[in-house]
């Protein structure tokens, strides 16, 4: 079942009055009557049933990995409403879209033009994507890796690495590229594979606005996250929405002065919990 | 950030029209605010943390990408609780196919004498609520164990509220002599188990 055959806007309820909906009819975490009358069960089996403890809150693991599926179904969904307002795009992109998607199994992110020399952090790049730019995946040779479609795209090729801006965009200086790729990293082979990610080619991008996407992949989550884990004022940035060693994770090459260095981040990282999963790697 | 307090403060049903219409965080904060009762439903009914997990995110999953079926007829919770509990019975199923038992009276086949005997035959109340049939466990969990109302209950399984009550009550006969009640007072009969001798 596909977002297009799901995805069908309705309309507003039409109601005259506004109500307010409270669940009244349910209490997840207290008995349903602290004491049950003998006549409502004789057999006292309910009341042995609702004493039995109440389950834990949703574990936080479960809470992320929730919210990464609803991100990627929501950045699918965002694709194809803005398919549906633009010209049509490649046919097989939607199903390369579902297939990138499903395939790394986390939250989508955007891929953004480039800039090399400039400070990440130091300006205050606008990534803010209006517009019908739309995300974008066709096979590559990495797995899962999003890039753009050939041919239509309106971005500008940067001729110097200068800005590279499409449709409705407005972006200064940015060194960002952050990427879904699903690609698993390992304790093992870090260091190739965040070499390989360092250097890999820059897509041509058509841009989506990240905010509806959920955090991780935006330049603002990004900024954070660097500041938190003390990589500020980096100036050029690749990051890596995918795996590593089993668990979901952002991985983030950032270059100063010409020297790489490798993070490993939780998407939760924040300046109140930098949620490193593996500390700063220098990079060859 | 005030656009996301301001989604804190609508309404469930509001939410899910605002995420219809396309809203990109309305379903985010409808997961939030029911996710822990939703999972404490999902398990429950498998008694399985990893397939309570899968059958809380499939239905998540569902409820996102039909949001636009819900009816508004219901409350919005009764519609997530249906697609919660049809998700988990569907990975129960996926797991253990089992034969569907008709609402039989299961004290039937609890040995009467068994109460009588100084061995100690107690199944635990979770344990009990397996043999039980699919249609009287279900009533159980929702109403014994989750809280909800024998109405709600009945909506959330689409069935009328007299079936609830009446599987609600078998299933508690029927669990009675599988955890050594008495019939009367409600309080086991049966003596504590017996720690086997240690050898001398």
């Amino acid at each position: 079942m596909t977002a297009h055959e799901h995805h069908q806007p309705s309309s507003p309820p039409t109601v005259s009055h506004v109500s307010i909906e409270v669940s009244t009819v349910s209490r997840p975490h207290s008995p349903p009557d602290p004491e049950p009358s003998r006549e409502d069960d004789p057999t006292g089996v309910r009341a042995l049933l609702s004493a039995l403890p109440q389950p834990d809150p949703m574990p936080e693991h479960l809470v992320e990995r929730i919210n990464a599926s609803l991100a990627a179904e929501q950045a699918q969904r965002a694709t194809t409403m803005s398919t549906d307002s633009v010209s049509p795009l490649s046919a097989a992109r939607p199903r390369h879209a579902r297939l990138v998607l499903a395939l790394a199994g986390a939250a989508a992110a955007l891929v953004v033009g480039t800039v090399v020399g400039g400070s990440l952090l130091g300006t205050n790049p606008r990534t803010d994507v209006s517009g019908s730019a739309a995300l974008a995946s066709t096979s590559s040779a990495r797995e899962g890796s999003v890039q753009a479609p050939q041919g239509d795209a309106k971005a500008a090729e940067p001729a110097d690495g200068g800005a590279v801006t499409a449709q409705g965009l407005t972006l200064e200086d940015s060194g960002i590229q952050v990427r879904l790729s699903g690609t698993r990293y390992t304790r093992t082979d870090f260091v190739t594979q965040a070499g390989a990610l360092r250097t890999a080619p820059a897509p041509q991008a058509r841009l989506r606005t990240a905010s509806s996407l959920g955090p991780v992949g935006t330049t603002v989550w990004l900024r954070e996250c660097m500041s938190a884990i003390g990589a500020g004022g980096t100036q050029v940035v690749r990051a890596d929405v995918a795996f590593y060693e089993g668990h979901r994770a952002v991985i983030i090459v950032a270059t100063t002065g010409g020297r790489p260095v490798a993070y490993v981040v939780v998407p939760r990282c924040s300046h109140a919990d930098p949620a490193v999963l593996r500390p700063q790697t220098p990079l060859p | 950030m005030s656009r996301l307090y301001a989604l804190r403060e609508l309404p469930d049903r509001e939410l899910l029209s605002t995420h219809c219409a396309g809203d990109p965080d309305a379903f985010g904060e409808l997961f939030r605010r029911h996710r822990d009762q939703m999972w404490a439903l999902a398990l429950r009914i498998t008694r399985d943390p990893e397939v309570a997990a899968d059958a809380v995110q499939e239905a998540f999953i569902a409820a996102f990408r039909g949001a636009d079926s819900f009816r508004g007829e219901a409350a919005v919770t009764t519609w997530l609780h249906r697609i919660v509990v049809n998700s988990s019975l569907d990975r129960l199923r996926r797991i253990k196919p089992v034969v569907q038992l008709p609402d039989a009276d299961l004290s039937a086949l609890a040995d009467p004498a068994d109460h009588h005997r100084s061995v100690d035959i107690r199944i635990d109340v979770r344990a009990a609520l397996d043999r039980l049939p699919e249609g009287q466990r279900m009533a159980l969990v929702l109403v014994d164990m989750h809280g909800l109302s024998v109405a709600e209950a009945a909506r959330v399984l689409s069935i009328a509220e007299g079936t609830v009550k009446s599987r609600c009550s078998r299933g508690r006969a029927a669990m009675v002599p599988l955890l050594g009640l008495s019939k009367s007072s409600g309080k086991p009969v049966m003596p504590p188990r017996k720690e086997p001798m240690a050898s001398p």
